[in-house]
């Protein structure tokens, strides 16, 4: 069987980023109407990229499932309409712009239903995939960075007639993210994180240890709703609060989930003043230079430019901040969620196959090691920036 | 009158080579057989064929020697797979890379609709008139893949050797391939032909990545 012998490097996972510029670079997935045997996965934007290597390699020649040509295939849904991880607005010529709902068709021959966006909204599809305990099966797991809550498994057991199932593959790390100038101190713990969303620290020289800072507005910024990693962070700001959920201030403002563009897009002067979490995989992924200027016409004589990372940094991720509290980083599990049924399924999936789909792709106690645990995918996954780590969590919940 | 003509009788050294000319010429057939089929597998054939398989495929081990048999437990299922057809000029550009799959034929099934897995991870080759996959030791071996698809066809295997190039799609409408035979424990080539193990050099994937970690370290 398979050896995990990239598990526990995530203090490499900085440097990595760096030093896989060149490796790094996963294809985006198509948006298509998958067949009835096809496996769908749904959910969280921070996983898509990695799920995208897994299924269908990278643009350096190294293969992912589908590569292989079998005849069902593995098709991960982007968390939103843009192969960059950028929200989807109207037309402008149509008028004001506003935020766009886009949609995807699930399975080939149904109607195009609202593309869920993140995980948290990926698990909720997953668990309303079924009705009266009868599944629909359109969607086949969800990707997301937190395990279901206990409202969701039986909420899954009512409508799917089965609890949901986690596998852990890959672990990342969410760290502040600010603009390359910024006012912000080098480093802020999570503690201190708390007074700036629920709005004790409304400046910068409120901050404890930085009387001599800046005395600009503070500029907080979290993901959207609906995105895993918003979760990630409040849970991490609720644990930093004595278990105590923090309300959030009025000034917390909702953006697009990993999406440098929310800092680098500010006006100038809001831009130094922006704190936003970030995982550190994503950054990892833009320094590669694998996502190119979306502005630019598709042309092979003149390809658009790469995208970077510049513009936005870092905070460290070990080190002690102004209160003497450690800086703040919060880890990222990165789990596929699918049916306990879909598990104990005696249904082959690939024609000659002896293994269902679970078997085949994400866990297979006992068997050969599923595509997921492979070493050639855990060397995908090291290349993308984050760390492999391959657990299985059972009907475990969380929340 | 009638005239008899008699041969006259062999030497008792002729008579000894009478008798050992016909053993000496079967021993070196069988020989020459038992070695053929160590080598390249028995006289026996697939019993099925593949348009698209252009070439064959040379599995070597971890000492760079050509086999042509082994253990399906064996981890890896080998050290280095060589192909016998040069890469096309798309797929001999720097970071060109070959992929070792087995692929489980189905009788009455196009090989198109066969089902396959990977045995190893991509390797990048230095010699794009040799392609060739490399394997580590966290690779499979064939018995992995013969628990999720099992040798059904008279006990076939088929492995390809798909070829990748930095932005090119991997070459499938055509690639080298080696049909190898389970039985039991054991597998063998069935055809064949002969490689150098050592023409060129190919890194795997998962070495690459293994290395750069490390530097990071």
């Amino acid at each position: 069987m398979t050896k995990n012998r990239y598990a526990v490097r995530g203090a490499a996972a900085v440097a990595l980023a760096l030093g896989l510029a060149v490796v790094a670079a996963p294809s985006a997935s198509a948006d298509e109407a998958p067949t009835p045997t096809d496996v769908v996965g749904v959910g969280s934007d921070i996983i898509q990229n990695t799920m995208n290597f897994v299924a269908d390699g990278d643009v350096n020649g190294n293969p992912g499932y589908n590569s292989i040509g079998n005849k069902n295939r593995l098709i991960s849904f982007d968390a939103t309409a843009d192969a960059n991880g950028r929200n989807a607005f109207t037309d402008p010529s149509l008028g004001t712009s506003g935020l766009l709902n886009p949609t995807i068709t699930l399975r080939a021959g149904t109607y195009p239903v609202q593309r869920p966006n993140g995980g948290s909204a990926g698990l909720t599809a997953l668990v309303n995939d079924g009705t009266a305990g009868v599944s629909a099966n359109r969607i086949s797991f969800a990707r997301s960075p937190n395990l279901p809550t206990a409202a969701q498994q039986s909420q899954a057991q009512a409508n799917l007639g089965t609890p949901l199932h986690s596998v852990q593959f890959a672990a990342d790390k969410q760290v502040i993210a600010t603009a390359s100038t910024t006012n912000a101190p080098a480093l802020l713990s999570a503690q201190e994180l708390v007074g700036i969303y629920n709005g004790t620290y409304k400046h910068w020289n409120e901050l404890p240890g930085n009387s001599g800072g800046s005395t600009d507005a503070i500029v907080p910024l979290i993901p959207q709703p609906g995105a895993g990693v918003r979760t990630v962070f409040t849970n991490a700001l609720k644990a930093a609060n004595g278990g105590t959920a923090v309300t959030l201030a009025a000034t917390v403002r909702n953006v697009q989930q990993n999406d440098p563009t929310t800092i680098t897009g500010l006006p100038a002067d809001e831009k130094p003043n922006a704190i936003v979490p970030f995982p550190v995989g994503r950054y990892a992924l833009l320094s590669s230079g694998y996502f190119h200027d979306p502005s630019s016409p598709y042309n092979v004589t003149t390809p658009p430019a790469a995208l970077s990372a510049a513009g936005l940094q870092l905070e460290a991720n070990s080190g002690t901040a102004g209160d003497s509290n450690p800086v703040f980083g919060a880890a990222i599990a990165y789990y596929v969620i699918f049916r306990e049924s879909d598990f104990a399924s005696n249904t082959p999936w690939q024609p000659g196959s002896t293994l269902n789909w679970v078997q085949e792709l994400f866990f297979n106690p006992g068997g050969p090691a599923p595509f997921l645990n492979t070493a050639p995918v855990q060397a995908l996954l090291t290349a993308a920036g984050v760390t492999p780590h391959y657990e299985d969590f059972g009907n475990t919940t969380s929340g | 009158m009638t005239t008899t003509t008699t041969e006259a009788p062999p030497s008792a050294a002729a008579t000894t080579r009478l008798r050992i000319g016909p053993v000496v010429v079967l021993v070196a057939v069988l020989v020459t057989s038992l070695v053929a089929w160590l080598r390249w597998g028995s006289d026996e054939k697939a019993p099925y064929t593949d348009s698209a398989a252009a070439g064959s495929i040379g599995l070597c081990n971890a000492g760079g020697k050509q086999v042509s048999s082994g253990s399906i437990d064996t981890a890896p299922f080998a050290w280095r797979a060589v192909g016998t057809t040069p890469a096309p000029a798309a797929y001999s550009a720097p970071g060109s890379s070959a992929t070792l799959y087995a692929f489980q034929p189905r009788s009455g099934v196009d090989p198109t609709g066969w089902s396959g897995q990977l045995l190893t991870a991509a390797g990048r080759y230095s010699d794009p008139t040799h392609p060739m996959a490399a394997a580590t030791g966290a690779d499979v071996a064939l018995a992995d893949f013969l628990a999720a698809y099992p040798a059904v066809d008279h006990g076939f295997v088929q492995l390809r050797l798909y070829l990748t190039a930095p932005g090119q799609p991997p070459l499938t409408a055509g690639y080298d391939a080696l049909d190898i035979k389970v039985s039991g424990g054991s597998w063998h080539s069935v055809g064949g032909a002969t490689v150098d193990c050592s023409a060129g050099t190919s890194v795997s994937f998962e070495d690459e990545i293994d290395s750069i970690v490390s530097g990071n370290k």
